[in-house]
């Protein structure tokens, strides 16, 4: 337990601006392995949730250990699930400012940390980390192609205009997060995300970021074939309300 | 005659089922009875149920049950997957409010 836990995080949200509570929410599903020197990073620069997707790998006693809160969902409900979980913890906590961030270790917190800085001096509800804008380490040239494609699908849906659709860090400001209802569950909760933003008209910007594309993040991360499943739900999250 | 004695006896019993079951939701039960009922009567005269096939223009009794059994197993499973869905967000909701209610904060007694 290497942080103590603090005394005033029940209380909701403070009135006075300048008081920034500062929450980064990380699902995670069999990340043991990286996700406490994950969390132990970040705990510096603010609380961390962690969302243990109904892990069997000992995922939510690493990120406690590390200092970090820790939800289990009692069944795996799916990435887009624990994100919104996270995301109403976060809010009843008190956060003011909410970063979601991957448990892999391919998001650099030093973008992270200035998409919330962006946040307050551009007066935005949310900055979207984009790859295309940034670096993307180690991208294989069919990976590229395939968030490409998911991209201009996504554009075309949503109405937007942005360089990549689906990059899982995000700063959120308070009034924003809380009208973020996530109802895909799984992997399609990313365009879900967009098509909130056009719909409530919320104002955005994209920061360049890098991902770090490691062996590990690679092994864990998305397959390509994903693409074609994201596509399957959004179809039938259309169809079927 | 031994198919229509076998099915008869089978769409019999399947009828005797709903009747006795409580299916609690009263037009369903009315509804499947009918269908059983009428399955029972077209079995023993195939010819009616051509002469309600021709009314709207299909050729033969046969074509007619082959149509209105694909249709009624697709709405089926629609409605199904309609369910499906709803169950399945009824399910992370309760997932959703088990994990933050168990919260484990920096400091508490570890997860096991």
């Amino acid at each position: 337990m290497s942080e103590a836990p603090k005394v005033n995080e029940r209380e909701p949200a403070p009135k006075d601006a300048g008081a920034r509570r500062l929450w980064f929410v990380i699902p995670a599903f069999n990340e043991g392995s990286r996700i406490g020197e994950v969390a132990a990073a970040i705990l510096p620069h603010g609380s961390v949730v962690v969302v243990d997707d109904g892990s069997s790998d000992g995922t939510a006693l690493a990120a406690h250990a590390a200092g970090a809160h820790v939800l289990r969902m009692p069944l795996n409900r799916g990435q887009g699930a624990a994100l919104q979980t996270g995301l109403d913890y976060a809010l009843k906590e008190g956060a003011t400012h909410i970063v979601t961030f991957d448990a892999d270790g391919q998001h650099r917190l030093e973008d992270a940390l200035r998409m919330v800085e962006r946040l307050d001096r551009d007066d935005l509800d949310i900055v979207l980390g984009s790859r295309f804008l940034g670096a993307a380490e180690n991208l294989s040239a069919v990976r590229r192609l395939v968030l490409k494609a998911g991209t201009i699908f996504t554009n075309v849906t949503t109405g937007l205009k942005l360089t990549d659709t689906h990059n899982g860090l995000r700063a959120i400001r308070r009034d924003a997060a809380m009208k973020i209802k996530l109802t895909q569950d799984r992997m399609a909760h990313a365009s879900e995300i967009l098509e909130i933003i056009a719909e409530k008209r919320l104002k955005w910007a994209e920061e360049p970021v890098t991902i770090v594309y490691t062996a590990y993040s690679l092994a864990k991360g998305q397959r390509l074939g994903n693409a074609v499943r994201i596509l399957e739900e959004l179809v039938w999250g259309r169809l079927i309300r | 005659m031994i198919f229509q004695l076998f099915a008869t006896a089978l769409l019999g019993g399947a009828a005797a089922l709903v009747l006795l079951r409580g299916f609690s939701w009263r037009f369903l039960k009315i509804g499947l009875l009918t269908i059983l009922l009428l399955a029972i009567y077209f079995i023993w005269r195939p010819d009616d149920l051509t002469a309600v096939a021709n009314v709207i223009g299909i050729g033969r009794g046969a074509d007619l049950v082959g149509y209105v059994s694909t249709l009624v197993l697709l709405l089926f499973i629609l409605s199904n997957m309609i369910h499906e869905r709803k169950v399945e967000r009824q399910l992370t909701e309760i997932a959703r409010y088990l994990a933050i209610r168990d919260a484990r904060r920096p400091g508490d007694p570890g997860p096991k």
